[in-house]
């Protein structure tokens, strides 16, 4: 699967990615200042598409763990590592299966279905994990697990599912326009013989 | 346009404690065991305790506790709300130890307020104590350990490994390189902390398009460069410091086993 320039190539893209995700990170919904947008996932998005599915999903993976490493310490980590690794993923996944072809319809369809797959993802994850996470830090106090699962039920119409299509959505107009830009040099790249 | 001076590479401060010293295979099983122990303690005595036990390992790590208390700095906004909300909406059954308007401050408002706080320094604490003595390669080699039963399942585990790696050595430089790019663009005028989404998704294509370009220039030359020195992928490689068990790792993690276990017993 791997020959050493894929394998340097992913491992400098996902250190990419994390500096994207760390040093552009913006509030998008005003009502929720705490889900920050971030281009992190854009290069791992190029990894799915130049060296397939397998790649991606791993780059997601080490991405989520070395995230975790190199942060601030986080009180459950396991909750920002999980839903990190469940966004990425059904963005990445169904991006890949839908532009393997690499046409420019195909990418497009890819890359909205993408976003498409990542809020559906969300949904579910938030209402199963989020209540564990708010539990855990027991905001707002004296709730049960009832009163949180249904606070989060709430909040997946105007916060869940808006903040994650303009993620991807931005995400993805970034991917298109960041593909037009680089042309030759990523189609080049794509063709290169590895030398083992 | 500043980019977050805290990314550095895992909080990792050098020592030569006993910590520092201890296996990172055996470091990471108890701190993950440590936050699992966290959620089974349900009084604040327990978490007292617990806080007795870090504050010794604190000790043994000879990290000066300020390092500590700087993880919580992140977080602080969450502390200061949390606490906030236990103690002003939490309703006690007995007279209110202070009343204000409609402020009321419950006893049991203030006992959710000090175990929540407890739980969350906890938490932090025992994540910042396995960061702090461990540096990023040594984690690396341990999560790679953890993962060698995969490589049966045909997961490439060496390969994700050397991933890490290279993604924790160019962090900085890659961090180095974008910043050198927004002052080169701001000094021409750019703008990336006005407009809204997409223009500024603009804004950051002239920063972008370089790094990846030097991404994949410098993959090229580090692939070229390791495999002069006959690295291949699919080979098994050795490591210039191997991680081996030895028997103080076995005796220290089995004494932080009872303590755990009698804190979970008692409390």
């Amino acid at each position: 699967m791997f020959r050493t320039r894929r394998l340097v190539l992913i491992g400098l893209l996902v250190a990419f990615s994390i500096v994207l995700e760390t040093s552009f990170a913006v509030p998008i919904i005003p009502a929720a200042p705490y889900l920050l947008y971030s281009p992190g996932d854009l290069p791992i998005l190029f990894i799915a598409y130049l060296f397939g599915f397998a790649p991606g999903l791993i780059a997601v993976g080490i991405k989520a763990v070395v995230f975790v490493l190199i942060r601030p310490p986080d009180p459950v980590p396991l909750y920002g590592l999980l839903m990190h690794f469940l966004a990425s993923s059904a963005f990445v996944s169904v991006f890949y299966f839908f532009s393997r072809k690499k046409k420019v319809f195909h990418v497009v369809l890819g890359l909205a279905l993408g976003t498409l797959a990542r809020a559906l993802v969300m949904v579910p994850a938030n209402i199963f994990l989020t209540p564990y996470y708010l539990s855990t830090i027991q905001a707002p106090p004296g709730w049960t697990m009832e009163q949180y699962v249904s606070s989060v039920r709430k909040s997946i119409w105007p916060v869940v599912i808006p903040f994650n299509l303009i993620h991807s959505g931005a995400n993805s107009v970034l991917f298109f326009l960041m593909k037009l830009a680089l042309g030759d040099r990523l189609s080049s790249y794509l063709f290169k013989k590895d030398i083992h | 346009m500043e980019l977050k001076r805290q990314i550095t590479l895992g909080q990792y401060v050098p020592g030569k404690s006993i910590l520092h010293t201890l296996d990172p295979r055996i470091k990471l099983l108890s701190s993950l065991i440590l936050m699992v122990v966290v959620f089974l303690i349900h009084s604040v005595t327990g978490y007292l305790v617990m806080l007795g036990v870090l504050m010794i390992l604190v000790f043994l790590s000879r990290i000066p506790v300020r390092y500590f208390i700087n993880g919580l700095k992140p977080i602080l906004m969450l502390l200061v709300l949390t606490v906030s909300l236990q103690v002003f909406f939490t309703k006690g059954t007995s007279e209110p130890l202070f009343q204000w308007w409609i402020v009321k401050v419950y006893q049991e408002g203030l006992v959710a307020a000090v175990f929540i706080l407890l739980r969350l320094v906890l938490l932090v604490f025992s994540s910042s104590l396995l960061t702090l003595t461990t540096s990023p390669m040594r984690l690396t080699s341990a999560i790679e350990f953890i993962l060698k039963p995969f490589s049966y399942l045909g997961l490439p585990t060496s390969e994700i490994s050397m991933m890490m790696t290279i993604a924790l050595r160019f962090i900085p430089t890659i961090l180095e390189e974008t910043d050198r790019l927004i002052k080169a663009q701001s000094s021409r005028g750019a703008e990336f902390e006005t407009g809204n989404l997409f223009k500024r998704l603009q804004g950051l294509i002239p920063i972008l398009v370089p790094l990846f370009i030097s991404s994949f220039r410098r993959a090229d030359d580090l692939a070229i460069a390791m495999e002069s020195r006959c690295f291949q992928v699919g080979i098994k490689r050795t490591q210039m410091h191997p991680l081996v068990f030895r028997s103080v790792d076995f005796l220290s993690f089995g004494l932080f086993l009872t303590i755990l276990l009698l804190i979970v017993l008692f409390f």
